[in-house]
C-alpha cells in the first residue's frame, strides 16, 4: 500500500474523531431530567454521600403583643405593600400582596389580625404597588418582555376583581390622587404618562430621552420627579429634575449614580474605584454637602416628611466594593443592616436600631417606606421578603 | 543619507532656532502668535473644578507678573501663578478668564478665554439581557450593540440637536465618516478590548466646538446567575452563589444570563443543563428553567451552560451544589 493511501487515512480518522469530540463536547447527550434527578445517579455511592441534616420549615411565630420597635409583620414573602386608613377609621392597617400566589391580605396593625382581601392567583407576581386609599393594587406578573399589569380592585374580604392594562408598563406606581402613574417605550426613549384608572383617561407627564431609566416619582405633586440612566458602578450616570414637563438637568454624576430628593436636599451615591460614596446637595443654596456616614440608596432610604434635613437609611458597615450597586441587584451579595436617622445638614448619622443585635436577625433591608404619621418604617428583608415594621 | 540628514537637523538646525527664540524680546516678532490659556477639561460641565494655565513660552516673559481677571475683576490671590484652578459658572452662563502679563518695562499683554459650560451627558445603553426585576444597567459584552445618546443641555433643558453637528469617534476612529447634523445619537458593536473610548465633539452653526467629552465603554463577559423559583415563595431575590438546600418536594431553578446579546435570547443560543456532569433535558419550555424533583436524600452538581453562536466569546458555565 501507497504511503499516500496510510497517511491520507490517518488523517481521515484524526479529522473524524476531532469532529466527535467537538460534537459530544457542545451538544452531549440529553437525558429526561426526571428520569436523572429523581435518583441521582449515585448507584452504589449513596451510603457515602453525606446527607445533611435539614430541619423541616418552620414559619416564624409572631408574637402580636410584641411591643419592641423593630417587628416582623408577616411569615409570608412579600412583593408589595401599602398603608392606610379606611373610611370612618382613625387607625392605620397595612395591605400587602404574598409573593408566589398575588393574593391580597389586610393586617390590623392594633390585633394583628390578617384577612384576605383577594384570592385571585397571579402566577408570578414580581412587584406591586397600592393607591393610597388601599382599594387599588397594580401587580406586576411574569418575568419576561411578556409580563402584564394586574389592577386588582379590592371590595372587601375574599372580594376582588381584576383587569389586565393593556399598556406596556416599566415602572409604575400610584400618586395620592389614586392615578397610576408609570412609564413605556416611546420612539426615542420613554414616555411617562398618568391614568385615571376611574375614567381610563390617559395624560403624559414627561418624556425621558433614553430608555433604561430609573424613575423616582412625585407622587404628591407634578415638579419633584428625578430620572437618571439606572446605575452601574461601570457606566457614568446623570441626575435630571422634572420642572413643569421639561427634564432639567441637576449636578450629581458619576458611576453608578442613586439619588433621592426632597424640595430641600438631593443626596446621591456615586461609585469610584475604591467603593460607593454618598453625598448630600442643598438645593436652596447650590452647595455640595461632605460625604454622608452611610451609604444612601433608593431602596433603602427616604426623607422624612416632617423635617426636611432628615433622613432616614438601612444601611451595612461592611464595606461596599467598586462592584455595587451590580452586585446588590444581583442578589450576589446580601447586607446586614443597620437602621440610621441621619441630619444630611450636620453630616451625622444617629443609629436606631442594630436588628442583628436587637433581634438576632439579619436584614437586608429594600422597600423602605414611611407610614402615613411617620411614626413608623415599613421595610420588606431582601433574605426573605417578609415585611416588617421600625416604630421610630 | 536620510539618518545623516536627520543628524544634521537634529545637531545643527534646531539648537540655533531655540537660541533665536530665547534670544527675542520682542513680543510679536518671535512666533507671531500672542500668548494663550490652556483649559483642562477643555469644555469644562458646570461646577466643574477648571485649570486653567498660561502659555507664553514662546515670549519668555521671565521677570514678568501675571494678573487673573475673572469677567473684569481681579484676582489678587492669584497674582503671578502660572496655573491657577477655578470653578466653572452655572450652565449656560459666560465667564471670561483673562491673563494679564505685565513686563519689566510696563508693556502688557493679555491672554483671554471665554467658557459658557453646558451639560453634555453621554448616555450609554447596552443592548445586552438583564430580568425584568434587574434595576441595575446592562452592560456591553464583545459583539453586542451599544446605543448613545449625547445629551447637550443649557439653561432651558434638553437643546435641539437638529441645530448642532455631532461627530462620533471610537478608539479614535469616526463611527460615521464625520460630523452629522441632528446626529446625537449613534450605535457600535463592541470591538475587541477590556475598554473602549468614546470620543464625541459637538459644533453649532457657525462651526464652532461648544462641547467635547470622552467616556470609556467597558466590555464584560455573559455572567450566569442562579436563582431560586418557588411556587409559594415566588422568585428568591437572592442569587444561589454556592449552595442550595432544597425542603419541599421541588424546586424550579433560573438561570439568567446577564448581558447576553438581545438579538439572541430568543434566537441562536446553545444552552445545557448538566447534573453531576451528565447532561439533561428539560420538561419546561423556557431552556433556562429546570425543575428539581426530591428523589433520594444527597447531594447533586447542577451545571448550566450558555453558548451565543453567533458570537463564540459570548459564552459562560456555571455551578452549584443542591442538598436535599
Amino acid at each position: 500500500m501507497k504511503n499516500t493511501y496510510l497517511i491520507a487515512g490517518g488523517i481521515g480518522l484524526v479529522v473524524l474523531l476531532l469532529g466527535t469530540w467537538v460534537y459530544l463536547l457542545i451538544y452531549g447527550t440529553p437525558k429526561p431530567v426526571e428520569n436523572f434527578f429523581t435518583d441521582f445517579n449515585f448507584s452504589n455511592n449513596t451510603e457515602n454521600v453525606e446527607l445533611p441534616q435539614v430541619a423541616p420549615p418552620v414559619d416564624p411565630q409572631i408574637n402580636i403583643d410584641d411591643v419592641a420597635p423593630l417587628r416582623q409583620l408577616t411569615t409570608r414573602p412579600v412583593v408589595g405593600f401599602g398603608e392606610y386608613v379606611a373610611d370612618g377609621e382613625t387607625t392605620s392597617s397595612l395591605r400587602y400582596v404574598e409573593a408566589g400566589t398575588g393574593h391580597v391580605y389586610a393586617i390590623d396593625l392594633i390585633t394583628g389580625n390578617e384577612t384576605r382581601l383577594s384570592n385571585i392567583t397571579i402566577a408570578n407576581p414580581q412587584t406591586a404597588k397600592f393607591s393610597a386609599d388601599g382599594l387599588l393594587v397594580a401587580v406586576r406578573s411574569g418575568f419576561g418582555t411578556q409580563n402584564t399589569i394586574e389592577l386588582i380592585t379590592l371590595t372587601g374580604e375574599n372580594n376582588a376583581t381584576k383587569e389586565t392594562l393593556t399598556n406596556r408598563m416599566l415602572d409604575f406606581t400610584f400618586n395620592a390622587t389614586g392615578n397610576l402613574l408609570y412609564t413605556e417605550y416611546n420612539q426615542n426613549g420613554l414616555a411617562a404618562r398618568s391614568l385615571d384608572t376611574a375614567t381610563g383617561n390617559n395624560s403624559i407627564l414627561f418624556t425621558v430621552p433614553f430608555q433604561s431609566a430609573s424613575i423616582i416619582w412625585d407622587t404628591t405633586s407634578t415638579n419633584n420627579h428625578l430620572f437618571y440612566p439606572k446605575p452601574s458602578a461601570k457606566l457614568p450616570g446623570y441626575l435630571y429634575r422634572v420642572l413643569n414637563n421639561v427634564a432639567l438637568r441637576e449636578l450629581p454624576q458619576g458611576n453608578g449614580l442613586m439619588a433621592l430628593a426632597n424640595d430641600n436636599f438631593i443626596v446621591y451615591t456615586v461609585t469610584t474605584t475604591q467603593g460607593p460614596i454618598s453625598y448630600g446637595f442643598n438645593r436652596t443654596n447650590t452647595t455640595k454637602i461632605d460625604a454622608l456616614p452611610i451609604i444612601m440608596q433608593p431602596e433603602k432610604c427616604l426623607f422624612s416628611k416632617q423635617n426636611a434635613n432628615l433622613l432616614y437609611c438601612a444601611a451595612t458597615d461592611t464595606p461596599l466594593t467598586y462592584e455595587f450597586p451590580d452586585n446588590w441587584y444581583k442578589g450576589i451579595i446580601t447586607m446586614s443592616d443597620k437602621i440610621y436617622e441621619i441630619d444630611i445638614t450636620k453630616g451625622q448619622a444617629a443609629q436606631l436600631s442594630n436588628p442583628k443585635t436587637d433581634i438576632g436577625r439579619e436584614i437586608d433591608v429594600t422597600h423602605m417606606t414611611q407610614g402615613n404619621t411617620e411614626e413608623v418604617l415599613y421595610f420588606i428583608n431582601k433574605n426573605d421578603n417578609t415585611l416588617w415594621l421600625y416604630e421610630i | 543619507m536620510r539618518v545623516a540628514t536627520i543628524l544634521f537637523f537634529l545637531f545643527f538646525i534646531t539648537p540655533f532656532t531655540q537660541v533665536s527664540a530665547q534670544a527675542g524680546s520682542n513680543l510679536t516678532d518671535i512666533t507671531g502668535e500672542n500668548i494663550s490659556i490652556t483649559l483642562d477639561p477643555q469644555y469644562p460641565n458646570p461646577g466643574d473644578t477648571v485649570r486653567a494655565t498660561i502659555d507664553d513660552y514662546a515670549l519668555g516673559g521671565v521677570g514678568s507678573t501675571i494678573t487673573w481677571f475673572f469677567d473684569g475683576l481681579s484676582s489678587p490671590n492669584v497674582t503671578n501663578n502660572r496655573t491657577i484652578t477655578f470653578t466653572a459658572p452655572a450652565v449656560g452662563v459666560s465667564m471670561e478668564i483673562t491673563a494679564q502679563l505685565r513686563f519689566a518695562d510696563g508693556r502688557t499683554l493679555d491672554a483671554r478665554r471665554t467658557i459658557t459650560p453646558l451639560y453634555l451627558d453621554i448616555i450609554i445603553e447596552p443592548q445586552t439581557y438583564t430580568p425584568v426585576f434587574y434595576k441595575g444597567r446592562a452592560l456591553p459584552t464583545k459583539g453586542s450593540l451599544v446605543n448613545m445618546n449625547a445629551l447637550l443641555q443649557n439653561k432651558t433643558g434638553i437643546v435641539n440637536s437638529q441645530n448642532y453637528s455631532y461627530t462620533w469617534s471610537l478608539n479614535n476612529k469616526s463611527i460615521y465618516g464625520g460630523a452629522r447634523v441632528g446626529g446625537n445619537w449613534a450605535q457600535i458593536n463592541v470591538p475587541h478590548g477590556k475598554s473602549n473610548v468614546i470620543t464625541i465633539s459637538i459644533q453649532d452653526r457657525s462651526g464652532t466646538t461648544v462641547a467635547r467629552k470622552l467616556v470609556a465603554i467597558p466590555t464584560v463577559d455573559l455572567e450566569i446567575q442562579f436563582y431560586e423559583l418557588n411556587t409559594l415563595l415566588g422568585l428568591q431575590q437572592k442569587a444561589i452563589t454556592g449552595e442550595l438546600i432544597i425542603t419541599g418536594n421541588s424546586s424550579s431553578i433560573k438561570a439568567i444570563p446577564y448581558y447576553l446579546d438581545t438579538r439572541a435570547v430568543n434566537n441562536n443560543i446553545f444552552t445545557q443543563w448538566r447534573l453531576d456532569n451528565q447532561v439533561v433535558a428539560t420538561e419546561s419550555n423556557d431552556p433556562f428553567e429546570i425543575n428539581l424533583v426530591r428523589g433520594i436524600s444527597g447531594s447533586v452538581n447542577v451545571g448550566f451552560k450558555i453558548r451565543n453562536l453567533n458570537e463564540l466569546l459570548q459564552s459562560d458555565e456555571r455551578a452549584f451544589q443542591v442538598k436535599l
